[in-house]
């Protein structure tokens, strides 16, 4: 036990890394060397300052912007609309870079564009009413719907980084039938339960699915602990390296469910490669059927509580608690290329490091080194941010027992809507907020998201007024007192025609776009080792490949090391001694999946340990 | 061991240097850390005490060093039940930063949070900041106050229990609190989460 009075150094810094000669301090207290610089914190940046930091690497993580997660990033009402992603620092937008051979700059960009927004409802009170209780907003730029075995999730349960999270469970994906019929929304059942009791499908359709399904599970069975449809050997299929097209004809799948399968399991990047869905439908489908039901969901999908801005900020928490220094709103102005690493100017300090990551919003450009088409990579996603008053897209149909879950995702002509609650923790209590996502496969396109949108969506929502549009319905009679109509508890009546009213819509396009496909953009090669400049960017909105290239950039910087070891759980009491605590003790949080059907109502899925389906494990 | 009736989550916030590593290890561990690096890997402690009969877990987050520059996690603030602002009694620059840190704390922290002021280090004989003056800045900004030294174990029991006392009393007044069933794992997150059916059950640890 210490008996000095005071134990801090004068940074009083409780988790920095141990002190030594060679590592002294500047002037605000930061050591002058650092093995990683890392600038950014979106989530493949987030995720490798834990992973580096993990591991013993002295970490110095920077963003430019004054929050956490760039792309990633989560905001309220009022940071919303007072539109905080699309600043720009200016002062600092170009960073010098002076390399061996070579001069080059770093820029600033803003990967936002186009952004409008409006009230639709422009009466004081409902806009004051929403400001009252904007920090119940929590809006993402990009929302991400996460499936329960996709890596993002192993990654968190191994690397313990779970422990400061919370889930909601997806349980219904909805979509519009195909033309004629696109007015009507339709639920897709997924596990063997929901099909059987679908009253969206006929039974023929059903048994076509269950053969369809089958059809694509059937070889690697083995790898599933707990798929949701036991497998019944089917006769006819052996094999699944199959396309989509060649399945479909296969278990000759009727067109509306052909329409509904692809709907479930379309993704964002469809859009951009045509042919994507056909080749890669066993995979995705597999991957999804075997997520579903992994926490008690009846779709594969998670959702991140508070907003995905919270695992990028849950990494950077690790990062820190293993001594990574982070600081928010800090630009660099210079960075030099020196025998044994680079020096890298801050506005405040002067910083030696050994390598660089650079996350996605750092553009570097260095002269001379220019970049063939082939190795980049851009794509446009329009986006659509709606708060709703008067219910869900989707009226709950009679049976159905209301669930605790608050999301519902809607593939609808080509857009994934995502439709939160306030049980959600997105919105607060009486309004839904829709965040629709949407390929623009031609980025020189004119047409303004907003126009998009409102064409495409007016089906389900409703644009303009209430009061305006009743007059020219034809069911103007039940919904003739404006404000009623949008409440909650309309009649049954009114209930089939009725749709939602959006009071705020705001609209934009988000670019992906990379220069380089290659995360490495220099490497200052030396007998004993090499310092690098990486990049993470990658040109796609698809988080798996955002965590591949966490870990790709990984091995390049430690090859031996391992990627993300579980952290020590710490919060026993004889646990506190740092890396001598015998990892295989989990903690609480960690080992108790869901299981307990109250808890599966409430919707909240805390991410258990792997062995998930065993449930009740004791300590230790 | 793992039956428990209320679990709490307890974060410290403050400038870098006034003791709250410290504080947590006093309380946690009876210990005065020679900090020595010694801290790296762990970012939350558990303890769980017995308020009249009942017992309850505190889990008790540090800030893991992000409160140096500024850049701790909103995500850190994220339902917790008390907060407890810690200043160094011996330092007048981390009592200037209080009001700073009530700034951040109205802008990430739940409005019905626990807030308790606690001085640091009643052990220094260089003290700049007297009682009355933390006491004052308590009252006027509607929190608990408390001296502590974590040195010296003075009033650290104390302080904890106090916050747990208070924190069973708060629960209580929302009823209704329902038998704990005791399964830790998903308390955790799930404390607030009366498994009752109304939805909104969950929004008491909003935002």
């Amino acid at each position: 036990m210490a008996t000095e009075g005071d134990i801090r150094p004068e940074t009083g810094d409780e988790h920095a890394p141990e002190e030594t000669n060679d590592n002294p301090r500047g002037d605000d207290g930061l050591p002058k060397s650092f093995d990683v610089l890392i600038i950014g914190t979106g989530v493949t940046e987030s995720i490798l300052s834990a992973a580096i930091s993990r591991n013993g690497h002295s970490v110095l993580h920077l963003d430019p912007r004054e929050y956490y997660g760039g792309t990633w990033a989560t905001f309220s009402l009022d940071q919303w609309t007072s539109k905080t992603f699309l600043e720009t620092p200016t002062e600092a937008s170009v960073c010098d870079l002076y390399l061996e051979d070579s001069k080059g700059a770093l820029t600033w960009r803003n990967n936002v564009e186009q952004f409008e927004q409006l009230w639709y409802l422009k009466d004081e009170e409902t806009k004051s009413q929403l400001m009252s209780q904007k920090r119940r907003f929590n809006i993402d730029l990009m929302p991400r719907l996460i499936a329960a075995r996709e890596d993002i999730i192993q990654i968190l349960i191994t690397s313990n980084v779970s422990r400061y999270l919370e889930f909601l469970k997806i349980s219904r994906l909805l979509t519009n039938l195909p033309p004629p019929n696109e007015d009507v929304i339709e639920s897709i059942p997924l596990s063997r339960a929901d099909i059987f009791t679908s009253k969206s499908l006929s039974l023929v359709e059903k048994r076509s699915l269950v053969k369809l399904i089958e059809a694509v599970l059937q070889p690697t069975s083995s790898v599933q602990d707990e798929a949701p449809l036991e497998t019944s050997v089917p006769e006819e299929v052996e094999t699944t390296s199959e396309t989509f097209e060649d399945l479909v004809k296969k278990t000759k799948v009727p067109d509306k469910l052909k329409h509904m399968v692809k709907s479930s399991f379309t993704t964002l990047e469809d859009g951009f490669s045509p042919d994507g869905f056909n080749v890669e439908f066993c995979s995705r489908c597999r991957l999804f059927l075997n997520s579903i039901g992994r926490y008690g969901n009846q779709t594969p999908f998670l959702w991140t509580i508070y907003g995905i801005s919270e695992v990028c900020q849950a990494f950077c928490r690790l990062s820190a608690v293993y001594g990574g220094i982070f600081i928010l709103k800090r630009h660099l102005s210079r960075i030099e290329a020196k025998e044994d690493g680079f020096v890298v100017q801050t506005e405040k300090d002067e910083v030696k490091v050994k390598h660089i990551i650079l996350g996605p919003d750092m553009q570097c450009d260095i002269i001379g080194k220019d970049r063939s088409k082939k190795e980049q990579a851009s794509i446009v996603v329009g986006r659509a941010v709606l708060i709703t008053k008067g219910g869900s897209i989707k009226r709950p149909d009679e049976n159905s027992k209301p669930k605790g879950d608050g999301i519902f995702v809607y593939r609808l002509s080509g857009m994934e809507v995502i439709e939160m609650n306030h049980i959600s923790q997105a919105v607060p209590k009486d309004y839904r907020l829709l965040q629709v996502t949407f390929p623009i496969s031609d980025p020189e396109t004119t047409q303004p998201c907003r126009s998009i949108v409102e064409t495409l969506l007016s089906p389900f929502v409703q644009f303009r007024k209430h009061t305006e549009e009743c007059m020219e319905d034809s069911v103007g009679t039940n919904s003739s007192s404006g404000a009623e109509c949008c409440s909650e508890d309309s009649t049954t009546t009114t209930e089939e025609t009725i749709k939602p009213q959006v009071i705020y819509g705001s609209y934009f396009k988000l670019t992906y776009s990379c220069d380089s496909l290659f995360s490495e953009l220099y490497r200052n090669s030396r007998e004993n080792s090499d310092n690098y400049i990486m990049t993470s960017d990658i040109g796609s909105a698809e988080l798996t490949k955002y965590v591949l290239k966490a870990k790709s950039i990984f091995s390049t910087l430690y090859p031996d090391e391992e990627f993300l070891p579980k952290a020590p759980d710490c919060d026993e009491p004889d646990a506190m001694n740092g890396d001598d605590i015998d990892t295989s003790e989990l903690s609480p949080a960690i080992e108790n999946p869901v299981v307990n059907p109250e808890v599966v109502n409430e919707a909240v899925a805390q991410i258990p340990n792997d062995n998930e389906n065993e449930g009740a494990a004791g300590e230790g | 061991m793992e039956d428990y009736r209320f679990l709490f989550k307890v974060v410290l916030v403050g400038n870098a240097g006034v003791g709250k590593t410290c504080l947590v290890r006093r309380f946690t561990q009876g210990l005065f850390p020679p900090g020595q690096g010694a801290t790296i890997g762990v970012d939350f402690m558990i303890k769980t005490v017995d308020i009249n009969g009942e017992k309850v877990k505190l889990q008790i987050w540090d800030t893991a060093g992000q409160e140096r520059f500024r850049s701790i996690t909103q995500s850190y603030y994220r339902s917790a039940h008390a907060l407890i602002l810690v200043y160094d009694v011996s330092s007048q620059p981390s009592f200037d930063c209080l009001p700073d840190w009530l700034r951040e704390i109205e802008e990430y922290a739940n409005a019905k949070v626990l807030r308790v002021l606690v001085g640091n280090k009643t052990d220094r004989e260089d003290r700049e900041i007297p009682t009355y003056v933390g006491e004052d800045f308590a009252q006027r900004n509607n929190m608990y106050f408390m001296e502590t030294s974590a040195k010296e174990a003075d009033n650290v029991e104390k302080l904890f229990m106090e916050i747990a006392h208070a924190l069973i009393e708060q629960a209580k007044a929302r009823e209704p609190v329902p038998e704990y069933k005791g399964n830790p794992g998903q308390s955790v997150t799930l404390n607030h989460r009366t498994p009752s059916t109304t939805s909104d059950s969950c929004c008491s640890r909003l935002l």
